[in-house]
């Protein structure tokens, strides 16, 4: 049996080991081994708890701050791919656009349209020439 | 009207070839506005393929957050079980060791008195 005795009168934490039909020389409260090995046991218990839940809280923020994460990054790669890939489309839709409201007619396409002009004019002519002669 | 008789083949000569030039202008117009739909209907399928993205990404990290949570959990319920199967361990080893017992009363700065 031990005697565990909070001390008043030293005014400093103390305990003593006591018998059976010892007397104590100072106040306090008396438990035996079993008491004591509880009270330690459950303070010890009592720290790895407090570490255990530390540790799950901090999961779970790290946690909740990847899923937020997450989220952002599904929304950024979505606008990417959605940016590049309509600006592509833009692009191209740009250069049909600007061709048909200004097309860039040289000097090359304007003779040619006007020598395939005249040649169907004259082939024309001379198909109904040769019509008529039969 | 003598001169419509005598040249009427070049007039219809004339204005076949401006038919002509018509018909290829609205071939040419033509193919720009299906060019146009197409790129549209493209438009569309990108927004749909992004939405998609989108829609996949966060559906991924809800599950990943669900499992990291519950593997938190789990852990820090297994972390616990074994916390008071050492409990319980201890407390064996301090009543059947008083030394030891002697030692952990003093870890806590508590003096024997002798």
């Amino acid at each position: 049996m031990i005697l565990f005795l909070m001390s008043l009168a030293y005014g400093e934490a103390q305990y003593e080991k006591l018998k059976t039909g010892d007397t104590a020389s100072f106040d306090g409260r008396l438990f035996n081994d079993e008491a004591v090995a509880t009270m330690i046991s459950q303070c010890e218990f009592n720290v790895n708890q407090c570490q255990i839940q530390n540790d799950l809280e901090c999961t779970v923020k790290v946690a909740d701050k990847q899923y937020e994460y997450d989220i952002l990054k599904a929304q950024y790669d979505a606008l990417d791919y959605k940016h590049e890939n309509l600006m592509e489309i833009k692009e191209e839709e740009l250069k049909v656009l600007r061709a048909q409201s200004k097309p860039q007619r040289s000097m090359w396409a304007f003779f040619g349209g006007f020598v395939i002009g005249t040649g169907t004019s004259v082939a024309t002519v001379y198909a109904i020439n040769q019509v008529m002669e039969k | 009207m003598i001169w419509l008789k005598e040249n009427w083949k070049w007039l219809l000569a004339t204005i076949g070839s401006l038919g002509l030039y018509a018909i290829v202008k609205a071939i040419i117009a033509s193919m720009r506005k299906k060019k146009l739909e197409g790129l549209e209907e493209k438009e569309d399928v990108i927004i749909d393929n992004a939405h998609d993205i989108e829609t996949d990404g966060i559906k991924d990290a809800g599950e990943a957050h669900t499992e990291s949570v519950k593997d938190a959990h789990a852990t820090a319920t297994a972390a616990i079980k074994d916390a008071e199967d050492e409990r319980e361990d201890r407390k064996d080893e301090l009543e059947e060791d008083p030394k030891k017992l002697d030692d952990a009363i003093k870890g806590f700065g508590i003096t024997e008195k002798k």
